[in-house]
């Protein structure tokens, strides 16, 4: 045999494979879109949900995604290790809390819920109406594990809190990986019986539910998590937001028997309106606008005082967020908001030109002859409202106002005028004088009430709650902590 | 067998071993039809009809074929080094072929997917991209199918009488003309042995593709994983009309491989 024809021969059959292999007519049809593909890391089980629910947002959107299928074990295996993709869609929260733990995880956003059930098979042969029927002798039995699946997770700690777990374990016949597998063996009728989530008996159309109070209260939920690796995580949250909307996945998850959460609507690119005060900015415009450009989404930003805000809350606006300046201006107007997590505190502090060249100690000292003196105003924001109490407790009020040649709705404004030469003494947040650096003096008021806290809450009636939850729990974060307390704000958020 | 007539002793012993021997074939043979039972024409036309397990059809054929023609390039000639020539450490090589074979067929994929994020292995990920592509698919098989391949050829060199080869170097050939001449012809047979092996293997090839390749439809979906997604979300009847089509497909590609091997072997037979 001639050894130049075998050597030869085989490398151009080689290279015809791989001319083949390179030949993909899938992926030609796809290629005029730009950038690369999303990576989405899909429990197998949620194929026919999310299968079509993506393919319309790439439809919709002209994207480009591709997903890997495989158990969520698995997956999260895989994205351990290679550290690669988008998106991490489980087939219940178990997966989603591993994935959490191991850092893979930035933002998470439910998709689905999901309750215990037993299931039969169609027809209910065995004649089972409670779960005790299932410790009949003549019913054999089949359990997810407990350590590998949500499903086994959460009737074992149901069944455990009822001190019936060990009756039902030694019962079982076999421990099954995941819960398609206790399906397909209720299908293929090698058990009778077996604990399943709603959604897969009703994926199932040879099952039956046989209802049982017991596990009214246990749920788990599909959710999907954008993943720490993730490149491109505006595309990546737009598809979960698309995922998650009502009318988009929602109406794929409901098709296939899942009970889809209340996501926010679908909306390419969502315009969020934040009310807040004024004395917040400093601390949360690079937040917010990190935000923006992570999810691809806007967010209007009204920063004034918060009485002039209250005010407007009060006739009708209805902002999706309020930062507030102090949680006593959030009281006004508590009734349109959740309840409100109090981020951080500022102390009021009184400003002088450079040097203090007016030697003045204490706010007791701005009702001093001759001077001038700025305040915020009493009825348009948190500050004036803080530094009148302060004043009338002490019984300074009346002395002080007679020396203030000027009253503004923000603390901003006061510092300007400061600056610009027109005042002796101006009292604001400490954090408003962080900017200024050695352009102004600084004299801390020790008084008790001279600090105000920051609450922010999000609206009752916002149409983006899950949208607004994320730009909370990002206000929350290490790295916007971070921003506050160099702003000259002190966290107030517990550690988690 | 002689053409002698057997004793009732013989028929008895005869017997014995092809009831023994058929109890395995039964088995198989029943599963089989019982899965031909648990589906429908339909299931398998439809199958058949569907974009993506076509596609997973033609990837799996491809890149199988790829990797038993790989896993040839290299059992050949580790094949013949092993039977043929003693070198230090030949003990260690011999074992370590037989590591893919006794591993489980996960860890072989996890080890993959590990190498590849070492520096060397995203150095080569910058130039091409193999976790999650189709090289993946072609590299989880033949981590597995080469192992089957070279245990294969080692066999046939060994059984290969080296005495042409030794004439052939007595009559003025070196040691490649010897082997292209004399050793590469004569071993045709175990290669189609080893071919169809290989091939085998890498059609049936689940875990470390799972793993290492994922299972992304138009990408790189073979029928293994098929399979898996389809039983995934209870559709069993789907499962088994592609487990059907592998067996199929497998049974074609053994078919003609096999029919191959017994041509060829015609013109050349072997010593032993």
């Amino acid at each position: 045999m001639s050894q130049r024809l075998v050597i030869l021969g085989s490398i151009a059959v080689g290279a015809l494979l791989v001319a083949l292999l390179a030949w993909n007519p899938s992926r030609d049809r796809t290629r005029h879109a730009q950038g690369p593909p999303l990576l989405v890391y899909c429990a197998a089980g949620l194929q026919p949900a999310i299968e079509p629910a993506v393919r319309a947002f790439e439809a919709e959107t002209g994207a480009r995604v591709q997903i890997q299928y495989g158990g969520s074990g698995t997956l999260l295996a895989n994205l351990r290790v290679s550290r690669v993709g988008d998106l991490f869609v489980a087939a219940d929260h178990f997966f989603i809390e591993i994935a959490r733990s191991n850092a893979l995880l930035a933002e998470v956003i439910p998709l689905a819920r999901l309750t215990p059930t037993i299931a039969v098979a169609r027809g209910n042969p065995k004649a089972i109406r409670s779960l005790d029927d299932l410790l009949r002798e003549d019913v054999h039995l089949v359990l997810a594990n407990p350590d590998a699946a949500a499903i086994g997770r959460v009737v074992r700690d149901t069944l455990l809190a009822r001190g019936t777990w060990d009756r039902f374990e030694t019962r079982a016949r076999a421990f099954k990986p995941t819960v398609n597998d206790l399906a397909n063996d209720l299908k293929l009728g090698t058990a009778d019986a077996a604990i399943v989530w709603d959604a897969t008996v009703r994926q199932y159309p040879e099952l039956d539910a046989v209802p049982d109070a017991t596990f009214a209260d246990a749920a788990s939920e599909v959710a999907v998590g954008v993943l720490e690796a993730c490149t491109q995580p505006a595309a990546a949250l737009a598809l979960a937001r698309f995922l998650a909307a009502p009318e988009r996945g929602g109406r794929h998850m409901a098709e296939h028997g899942f009970a889809p959460v209340a996501g926010d609507p679908w909306v390419r690119s969502p315009e969020l309106i934040l009310f807040s005060g004024g004395v917040n900015r400093v601390a949360i415009e690079e937040t917010l606008r990190a935000f923006e450009a992570r999810e691809g989404v806007g967010i209007q930003r009204v920063y004034n005082g918060c009485g002039i805000l209250t005010a407007q809350i009060r006739a009708g606006q209805k902002p999706d967020g309020y930062f507030a300046c102090d949680v006593s201006f959030m009281r006004t107007v508590g009734d349109e908001f959740h309840a409100a997590v109090e981020l951080a505190e500022t102390r009021m502090v009184i400003a002088t030109p450079p040097g203090n060249p007016r030697g003045l100690q204490s706010l007791q000292d701005l009702a001093r002859p001759g001077l001038k003196v700025g305040l915020a105003n009493e009825e348009q924001s948190a500050l004036g409202a803080l530094s009148a109490r302060l004043l009338r407790k002490h019984g300074w009020l009346e002395a002080v106002m007679a020396n203030v040649v000027v009253q503004t709705p923000t603390a901003d404004l006061l510092v300007n005028q400061l600056r610009a030469g027109g005042l002796d003494a101006v009292v604001v947040y400490e954090a408003n004088t962080r900017a200024a650096g050695e352009a102004i003096a600084v004299i801390p008021i020790s008084l008790d009430g001279a600090t105000a806290i920051q609450p922010l809450a999000v609206g009752r009636q916002t149409r983006y709650p899950q949208l607004m939850r994320r730009l909370m729990d990002t206000l929350c974060s290490e790295e916007s902590r971070r921003r506050f307390e160099t702003t000259g704000f002190r966290w107030r958020v517990p550690s988690p | 067998m002689d053409a002698a007539p057997l004793s009732g002793r013989d028929v008895r012993f005869y017997l014995a071993l092809a009831v023994l021997g058929s109890s395995y074939l039964v088995l198989l043979a029943a599963m089989l039809v019982a899965d031909l039972f648990y589906t429908t024409p339909g299931h398998l036309w439809a199958a058949l009809q569907s974009p993506e397990i076509r596609y997973a059809i033609r990837l799996s054929l491809l890149t199988c074929t790829l990797t038993t023609l790989l896993s040839l390039w290299v059992a050949v000639p580790l094949g013949y080094l092993l039977a043929r020539t003693r070198f230090p450490g030949r003990g260690l090589v011999d074992l370590a072929i037989d590591i893919p074979i006794v591993l489980p067929p996960l860890v072989v994929g996890l080890s993959l997917l590990i190498l590849f994020q070492t520096p060397p292995g995203r150095l080569i990920e910058r130039w091409i991209p193999v976790t999650y592509a189709i090289p993946s698919i072609i590299l989880a098989q033949f981590m597995v199918a080469c192992a089957f391949a070279v245990r294969t050829m080692r066999t046939t060199f060994d059984q290969l009488d080296p005495r042409p080869e030794q004439v052939a170097l007595t009559l003025g050939c070196h040691r490649s003309q010897a082997f292209w001449r004399v050793a590469f012809p004569a071993a045709r047979r175990g290669m189609l042995a080893a071919a169809t092996l290989a091939w085998a293997r890498s059609l049936g090839e689940f875990g470390p593709i799972l793993v290492f390749s994922g299972a992304t439809r138009f990408k790189t979906e073979v029928l293994s994983t098929t399979v898996f997604l389809e039983l995934s979300i209870g559709n069993l009847e789907a499962a088994v009309a592609v487990s059907l089509l592998m067996v199929a497909t497998a049974f074609l590609a053994l078919f003609i491989l096999r029919h191959g091997a017994h041509e060829s072997a015609l013109g050349h037979p072997q010593r032993s």
